[in-house]
């Protein structure tokens, strides 16, 4: 565990509630209090804000809408939160700080990361670790829903480096072999594709590709006549199997879809 | 691969996990390595079909997604197996003929042909996985998503992923389950806070081939509720936590001698619901 991220979609509300105690008592873990730091990007530098102190059991909400950033602008949608031992952490950054603790794997530590809108709220639990800027995205998006739904894509993408840096997802329909669409996306930032305009019917498989940036993908969607969000990430291709050479596979699985999919 | 992953390989699969554990944690294996290398695995999906619930299942062509270069995997079939909540097998469906690359499944269309009238699990078993699998050692796996609907909170279906590898299926066409357990107890915080205006249900399964005991604890300011119980394998147990104002949040553990106790948890808003993993 790294980072949780924190940030809005569309006019739903953000928020992010970290927890200060481990998912499980047999990987080694940290039992004192934490200081929670918020990270964020201003003129191509990571900066830094220390948000409250947690002790050993607790949790703390950070909503999005009570941020306050000095009354200047920030540069992308997407902040993050780490927890920390330490009170003196560079006001800006070039990269952003390594964390301080030995955290858990199975499962990885996570917060709950929600949206609310209205009196409903969606969540999952999750956590994000920056992507290499070498990395790519092949993911196949199944959660298109078609009564009275607004659906969108979102793609999370976070780097070390604040650098901005921006690519291109593109949009296909794997069995046709059918370019839709290509929306260009940035790093470090929740990048928000609606997905109705393209009209995809309930059987059919809309498959998002990045060449040249990774994130995490999300399926979205908004009912507002009877006010209710869902929200879900897809699994990268490795999920399709178990034990093994895993990301051998998805290695394979990549390339021959990268090669089959173009515009 | 690599030798000391053939090595790690090999102790995997010729040694109880749980003396592994004993040597290092780092040789914890929360999932059985079947033995031949056709074998299909999937998840225990939860279908809701009580009390106005609808489930979903977004079937996909894995076959042809991972092996798109092999027109046999144009057309696939899958078997779903249905279990009741004490783990018993309660009905096999086949699914043939499927052309589209994605097809959603109404799990309640088929309950109710099966005359299935209670809340449980299902496993989707894809046939024919592609053959150069086996070069990296690795299983076909059905981890795929499960959308849940409730009238009384309108059409929308909120979607969880599956991540339980929980059961394979033997060639002569026993069901065999995937997950291992240890010899000594395991606490699993779900790293969620359960607020009092909300209600939520916690719903685990029983990926082993043992009866395993849950010790399940609420825990808050002002007071600790502790639930025992006991699911057979492949079984399914709902805890339920009612919205209370007089109460105070609270957080569940599991001891168990389970890896990862990890509940599904549906919560519940005064007009909306979310499902998600614990």
């Amino acid at each position: 565990m790294s980072f949780f991220p924190l940030f809005n979609i569309l006019e739903t509300k953000g928020f992010c509630t970290v927890h200060n105690f481990s998912p499980n008592n047999w990987e080694k873990s940290h039992k004192k209090t934490k200081k929670l730091w918020l990270f964020f990007l201003r003129d191509n530098l990571w900066n830094s804000k220390k948000i409250g102190e947690i002790k050993y059991g607790d949790s703390f909400n950070v909503k999005m809408e009570n941020l306050k950033f000095s009354n200047e602008n920030i540069d992308s949608t997407l902040v993050i939160l780490q927890l920390r031992k330490d009170d003196n952490v560079p006001k800006t950054m070039n990269f952003l700080p390594k964390s301080q603790f030995t955290f858990t794997k199975t499962p990885e530590w996570r917060a709950t990361v929600g949206f609310s809108l209205g009196l409903s709220q969606t969540s999952y639990q999750g956590e994000i670790n920056p992507f290499p800027e070498k990395g790519s995205l092949l993911t196949f998006h199944p959660f298109v829903q078609q009564v009275n739904i607004e659906n969108y894509f979102v793609f999370v993408n976070l780097e070390t480096s604040p650098i901005r840096r921006y690519s291109i997802i593109e949009i296909y329909l794997p069995h046709k072999k059918k370019f839709i669409d290509r929306v260009k996306v940035y790093n470090n930032h929740a990048n928000i594709i609606s997905l109705d305009k393209y009209e995809f019917s309930k059987n059919e498989l809309p498959t998002f590709i990045c060449r040249n940036m990774a994130g995490i993908p999300f399926g979205f969607g908004i009912n507002r006549t009877s006010p209710m969000l869902s929200l879900e990430h897809t699994h990268p291709p490795a999920s399709f199997t178990l034990h093994g050479s895993r990301f051998q596979v998805q290695k394979r699985i990549k390339t021959s879809w990268f090669n089959k999919l173009k515009f | 691969m690599n030798f000391y992953k053939k090595i790690k390989n090999s102790a995997v699969r010729n040694i109880n996990p749980k003396y592994l554990e004993l040597i290092s944690k780092r040789g914890i294996v929360l999932s059985k390595i079947p033995k031949h290398s056709s074998t299909v695995t999937s998840d225990l999906f939860l279908y809701r079909i009580e009390n106005n619930w609808s489930t979903f299942f977004e079937l996909l062509n894995v076959n042809r997604l991972i092996d798109n270069d092999n027109l046999n995997h144009k057309i696939f079939e899958v078997e779903i197996i249905f279990f009741n909540n004490s783990g018993d097998l309660v009905e096999r469906f086949e699914i043939k003929n499927i052309r589209d690359i994605k097809h959603r499944i109404n799990i309640n269309e088929i309950t109710n042909h099966l005359n299935i009238k209670h809340d449980g699990t299902f496993a989707v078993i894809h046939k024919n996985p592609p053959i150069w699998l086996k070069d990296y050692d690795c299983f076909l796996s059905e981890r795929g998503y499960t959308g849940y609907e409730n009238n009384f909170y309108g059409p929308i279906k909120s979607y969880v992923h599956g991540n339980l590898d929980a059961i394979y299926k033997e060639s002569r066409g026993d069901i065999k389950q995937l997950g291992n357990f240890s010899f000594l107890k395991k606490k699993y915080f779900v790293q969620h806070r359960l607020l009092t205006r909300y209600s939520y249900d916690f719903y685990w399964v029983n990926p082993t081939n043992r009866k395993q005991k849950l010790i399940i604890e609420e825990l808050s300011e002002s007071n600790t509720i502790i639930t025992r119980i006991q699911m057979e394998p492949r079984g399914l147990y709902k805890y339920s936590y009612k919205r209370n104002s007089n109460k105070t949040d609270s957080v569940i553990k599991i001891q168990s001698r389970l890896y990862m106790a990890r509940p599904i948890v549906f919560k519940y808003m005064e007009n909306s619901f979310d499902v998600f993993h614990g």
